[in-house]
């Protein structure tokens, strides 16, 4: 990759302006470190993901208003905490969370 | 916000920018103490370069392809390559290793640290997922909390609260950080670089190559090129984009970066050249340039199919083709390496 070919695409609700450090060939040939602003595969690959998470915290919040989950479901989607992690967490152990969701 | 720091014993900190956090910290923790090794010599010398598929490992309900080796051995390598001691701990008890890491601090030496960057609001929000395995160095207490030095994310230092760095470094989790904490106790102030290198390449040579196991090295690569291919026939192609997705995520973004770290070794590979003068670890340089590039192709292609979802010209065959030229071409180059690199004078 050249320092021309160093992606600088416009993604700043992904990277918050933030820019990020890449190792590219100068015109002599030597690698030199290049900030990027953003490439836009990263960011619809995060933004799968992401979306993926908000909409499964959101299925829960409705869940939760709709009295079918407990509210700690809700809090552990948002979390992105698994039974075992919010037991290790809280210093509970997890069958008494399964009986919550 | 700076780049120049002040330590707590009237030392001066330089915060530099790195492509990656273990390397880049390393550098930075080295270089504190007097060991100027760059970013890419430090992935070199710590045989960073590597494939593995980890169908073990699961994170979001999907196995785990790594670019490079598993993490906390590149620093570990390093360290003992160039002759430096080094402390390293992790702490079950949450105020015991915030106490140390005070201590420690409070002398003037920069501590690095390990973190789950769910918990780290100095992050953008979309970076926030539930991955353990950022490294940053803090360099003194403030009013803010911390003020740290984090070279892969920014390039300047910023601050932590004491709030987020506990959370972050005790987080609970697949891989989890248990407050792992690490510097370097003294360096060798004559370090035989040449011989680090030289191990450091046929370490990696050897890793690429001579795993006994499908999952690792270029074997690991053929072995995800071939799952690639019959994707869309066994999992439906949805299914397929989700699990394609999955691995450009831990190509591009979270620091298992495919390409990126094709790109580091090449560097390296160019700054050992020049330190043994050797032309053909150059050549093998613009090879590792040519095969970080088809990596970027790959990652390309494949987020196009995922976009289009079955539109495009692009085809999982396509993707999957990619995948196993670049198996063929890291074969061929660590072979070459292992060969170059045996013939080279310590």
């Amino acid at each position: 990759m050249k320092i021309n070919e160093v992606p600088q695409d416009d993604v700043p609700y992904f990277t918050e302006g933030i820019k990020k450090g890449n190792y590219a060939l100068d015109d002599e040939g030597k690698y030199v470190m290049v900030p990027s602003k953003g490439w836009v595969v990263d960011e619809m690959i995060n933004r799968m993901a992401y979306d993926e998470y908000k909409v499964k915290v959101e299925e829960t919040r409705k869940a939760v208003l709709a009295g079918q989950k407990s509210p700690l479901a809700y809090y552990m989607e948002l979390r992105q905490m698994t039974p075992e992690i919010l037991g290790k967490t809280a210093g509970i152990a997890r069958r008494i969370e399964n009986r919550s969701s | 916000m700076t780049t120049e720091e002040t330590l707590a014993n009237g030392r001066t900190y330089i915060h530099r920018t790195s492509a990656h956090c273990e390397t880049g910290v390393t550098s930075a923790l080295f270089r504190d103490k007097g060991l100027d090794i760059s970013e890419p010599m430090v992935f070199g010398i710590g045989s960073g370069i590597f494939f593995g598929h980890l169908p073990f490992i699961k994170q979001t309900g999907l196995p785990i392809s790594t670019f490079r080796s598993i993490p906390g051995l590149v620093f570990k390598k390093a360290a003992k390559r160039l002759g430096v001691t080094v402390f390293r701990k992790r702490f079950r008890n949450q105020q015991k290793g915030m106490d140390e890491l005070r201590r420690v601090i409070r002398t003037g030496q920069i501590v690095a640290v390990t973190t789950n960057i769910y918990w780290l609001s100095f992050f953008p929000r979309r970076y926030r997922f539930n991955f353990s395995g950022h490294n940053f160095i803090v360099l003194y207490e403030n009013e803010n909390g911390f003020r740290i030095s984090d070279p892969a994310l920014l390039e300047y230092t910023t601050d932590c609260s004491t709030h987020d760095m506990e959370r972050a470094r005790f987080a609970r989790g697949p891989m989890e950080p248990r407050g792992l904490m690490y510097y370097p106790i003294s360096v060798n102030p004559n370090p035989d670089i040449r011989k680090a290198c030289i191990t450091g390449m046929l370490d990696s040579c050897n890793q690429m190559l001579k795993i006994p196991i499908p999952l690792f090295g270029v074997k690991g690569m053929r072995y995800v090129a071939q799952k690639v291919i019959k994707w869309p026939e066994k999992l439906g192609y949805v299914e397929a984009c989700r699990q394609l997705a999955h691995i450009l995520r831990l190509q591009e973004e979270m620091g298992t970066g495919g390409a990126g770290f094709r790109y580091i070794f090449a560097a390296f590979l160019q700054e050992a050249s020049e330190l043994f003068e050797s032309p053909e670890l150059n050549e093998l340089s613009n090879e590792m340039t040519a095969i970080g590039d088809i990596w970027r192709e790959f990652a390309v292609v494949s987020a196009r199919i995922i976009k289009q979802r079955g539109q495009a010209e692009e085809t999982f065959a396509k993707a999957g083709g990619l995948m196993l030229i670049c198996a063929g071409r890291e074969e061929q180059l660590f072979r070459n390496l292992d060969k170059v690199v045996r013939k080279l004078k310590p």
